[in-house]
């Protein structure tokens, strides 16, 4: 007798695995493989065990911490990080133009170099709470970087937002199966269209937490294994539906149902009221919690200086220790107000690039907690050339410091530009990445004739960043490819 | 091999008990004019089309049509409405729009606000007891939803089952103490979430 199995539109959708184990099977891959790397709670395990789908994208503790922070405006670009070449070549003309001291004050961070007196080299080097300056160089020491220099140039007008955004889900595997994006507003680039996320506006602990919970709390009103049950009772009514309106033999109803009906099972882990807390508030990470509540650091000469994290510090370095450690896919800020020129030194540009190198420290910082890969794309839409530098007062982390600030003078993103990385590597063995396009002696750049556009540099900082931690090359080559990336990788990478 | 889940074989079940047990002249989802079964809509259409994806603003007025005295102004409605809008879809290409995995986060904040009583259902009493009104409820949804599709169409009797799987799956839960007020959410979300979001449009 023939048994003909009727097929759901789950089995349709979900479906895109080699092999097909049982509910049971790959919970006991997944989080078996999870729980001899990451600790969690068992609680978060077992909520996350009664809302695992059948069918839908398995979630995978993979480790590997993913960030973009992108820039809109245009900053002051050469006073952040620069290569080896631009350093050597550093005169007092390129010097100016970048907004920074000068060769002298040029210290290194693998194969890059950064101006110790400048806001953004500053932080960087002073590093979070909780370290002392020898724990931290260690950290700088596992730390290498590239780039793709001279197709960001498009700093105002229409041609502004040419879709500078990408993400990493679900290229990177991960429990949530989504990333975290953080004040974006601006375009997506196209391969980058339709990625699983959540958005928060401001970064807090409790603004993360709240896109991980339910309102109101789950109480009375439910519980883990009541959303699976209503999962599931939506799921076998979706099936319905589809036979009612040809859901399936629509083009992208099959991504409308799964979707759906894949979060709805996600969703049951929620019902636990302390999930979205436990992942984002550091104190509650049992890797974060030594730093969490520190309030000082110590400096080269080995004395201590004041060094607090702001809450927005501790939001970020729990979503990038979340990211690192495989529970979530990528993290992607977006900072408004980085159109320097013309601005004051002092109350705007140090303070701003202070904010910004400070997120890169608390990268840094999560990726050593969670022992993990991590890569770093770091962007703007454009780029201030600058009349030199001037003396600052400022704080670090609460640490008053006397800094030398980029004096950003005129829109200049068709001089010098360039997309960023920074990869991290617990074993000390970064990649050897390259910076593309050459620059000159007055510090202008020159594009490479095979990255000719931002979209060929995004996608090529997005499949170094990728592959260097491990995630799913092929699959994003595919997406972007499908974009209208026609560039191959090994053009586009940079390692 | 992968388990088929046990809701969705009751499903199948249920109306394969209902087709098999349906008079002889009369034929489930092409129906002669004489038989009081509609067709499916839009089966006489020509081409297929494409899907589509609710935006934010649909998915919040789709939800007040489905369900009796939510509003999306006030109560946990309005709460989670304030939480969760940002991450809703914001484009209706459904290849490229983001978000609806938040769809079930938002129905059940409004699905907190509705009232038992307002769709028959007791406070009290065991989920076995109350099934049917459970269902009756999750029908009533379904219909507000869909414009009596639920109760009327062709599909009829699958769409009872499913709700039916849904409310014996509470009912014979060892996991959690289902409550009935637990039980009324879940056919809540269940039903309305398939309105609001699995219809393709």
């Amino acid at each position: 007798m023939l048994i003909r199995l009727k097929r759901t539109h789950k089995d349709a959708i979900c479906h895109s695995h080699d092999h097909d184990p049982s509910r049971r099977t790959f919970l006991r891959r997944g989080l078996s493989a999870g729980l001899a790397t990451v600790v969690f709670s068992k609680a978060m395990i077992k909520d996350a065990m009664a809302a695992l789908p059948p069918g839908c994208p398995v979630p995978t503790l993979a480790k590997g911490a993913l960030a973009q922070i992108f820039s809109e405006g245009g900053p002051t670009m050469g006073a952040r990080f620069i290569g080896d070449d631009q350093a050597t070549s550093m005169n007092a003309t390129m010097a100016a133009n970048y907004g920074i001291s000068g060769q002298a004050n040029l210290v290194s961070i693998g194969n890059l170099r950064v101006d110790k007196t400048s806001p953004f080299g500053a932080t960087l080097l002073q590093g979070p709470p909780g370290y002392t300056s020898a724990q931290w160089q260690a950290v700088l020491s596992r730390v290498s970087g590239g780039g793709h220099r001279g197709q960001f140039n498009q700093d105002d007008g229409a041609g502004s937002d040419t879709g500078l955004l990408g993400g990493a889900s679900p290229f990177k595997s991960s429990q949530i199966g989504k990333d975290i994006r953080i004040s974006n507003a601006n375009k997506l680039a196209a391969w980058a269209n339709g990625l699983p996320s959540s958005l928060v506006k401001t970064p807090t602990p409790a603004n993360l937490a709240k896109i991980f919970s339910l309102t109101p709390a789950a109480g009375a009103f439910t519980n883990s294994s009541a959303m699976t049950a209503a999962a599931d009772g939506a799921t076998a009514l979706g099936q319905i539906l589809t036979r009612v309106f040809g859901i399936d033999k629509r083009k992208g109803g099959s991504e409308v149902l799964g979707t759906t009906s894949c979060g709805f099972y996600g969703a049951a882990a929620l019902a636990d009221p302390n999930y979205g807390l436990n992942l984002f508030t550091p104190a509650n990470v049992p890797a974060l919690a030594g730093i969490a509540a520190a309030t000082t650091s110590t400096d080269g000469a080995g004395n201590t200086i004041t060094n607090t994290f702001s809450t927005q510090e501790l939001a970020l370095l729990a979503a990038f220790y979340q990211s690192g450690a495989g529970m979530a896919g990528g993290v992607f800020i977006e900072y408004f107000g980085r159109d320097y020129h013309g601005e004051d030194p002092q109350a705007v540009i140090a303070p701003r690039d202070i904010e910004e190198a400070r997120a890169i420290v608390m990268f840094l910082a999560a990726c050593d907690k969670a022992q993990s890969r991590g890569a770093l794309i770091y962007l703007s839409n454009g780029q201030a050339i600058a009349a030199g530098a001037q003396q600052t007062a400022n704080t670090i982390g609460g640490n008053a410091v006397t800094l030398n600030s980029p004096i950003a003078d005129g829109d200049a993103g068709g001089s010098y530009n360039a997309g960023l990385i920074i990869f991290y590597d617990p074993a000390g063995s970064p990649p050897a990445a390259r910076f593309t396009g050459s620059v000159d002696l007055n510090g202008n750049v020159k594009i490479d004739s095979k990255i000719a556009s931002s979209k060929d540099a995004v996608a090529g900082l997005y499949l170094s960043a990728l592959q260097h931690i491990g995630a799913d090359v092929g699959k994003a080559t595919a997406a972007m490819q499908k974009a209208g990336i026609a560039r191959t990788p090994s053009d586009l990478m940079l390692f | 091999m992968k388990r088929t889940s046990h809701v969705l074989l009751a499903a199948l079940v249920t109306s394969l008990a209902t087709i098999a047990c349906a008079p002889a002249n009369e034929t489930v989802g092409v129906g002669p004019p004489d038989s009081g079964v509609p067709s499916e809509p839009g089966t006489d259409l020509p081409g297929l089309g494409s899907a589509s994806a609710p935006t934010a603003d649909a998915v919040i007025g789709r939800i007040r049509n489905t369900l009796t005295g939510v509003d999306p102004l006030a109560g946990n409605f309005a709460k989670a409405i304030a939480q969760v809008k940002p991450n809703l879809p914001q484009m209706t290409n459904p290849v490229q729009a983001t978000g609806l995995d938040q769809i079930p986060l938002l129905v059940y904040g409004a699905c907190t606000d509705a009232k038992l009583a307002t769709y028959g259902v007791p406070t009290t009493g065991t989920i076995t007891a109350n099934s049917a009104a459970l269902v009756a409820a999750g029908m009533k949804m379904l219909d507000a939803g869909l414009a009596g599709l639920a109760s009327q169409g062709a599909s009829s009797a699958d769409f009872q089952a499913a709700l039916q799987a849904l409310v014996s799956t509470l009912a014979a839960d060892k996991s959690a103490t289902q409550t009935m007020t637990t039980s009324f959410i879940a056919v809540c979300m269940a039903a309305t979430t398939a309105a609001v979001s699995m219809v393709g449009y």
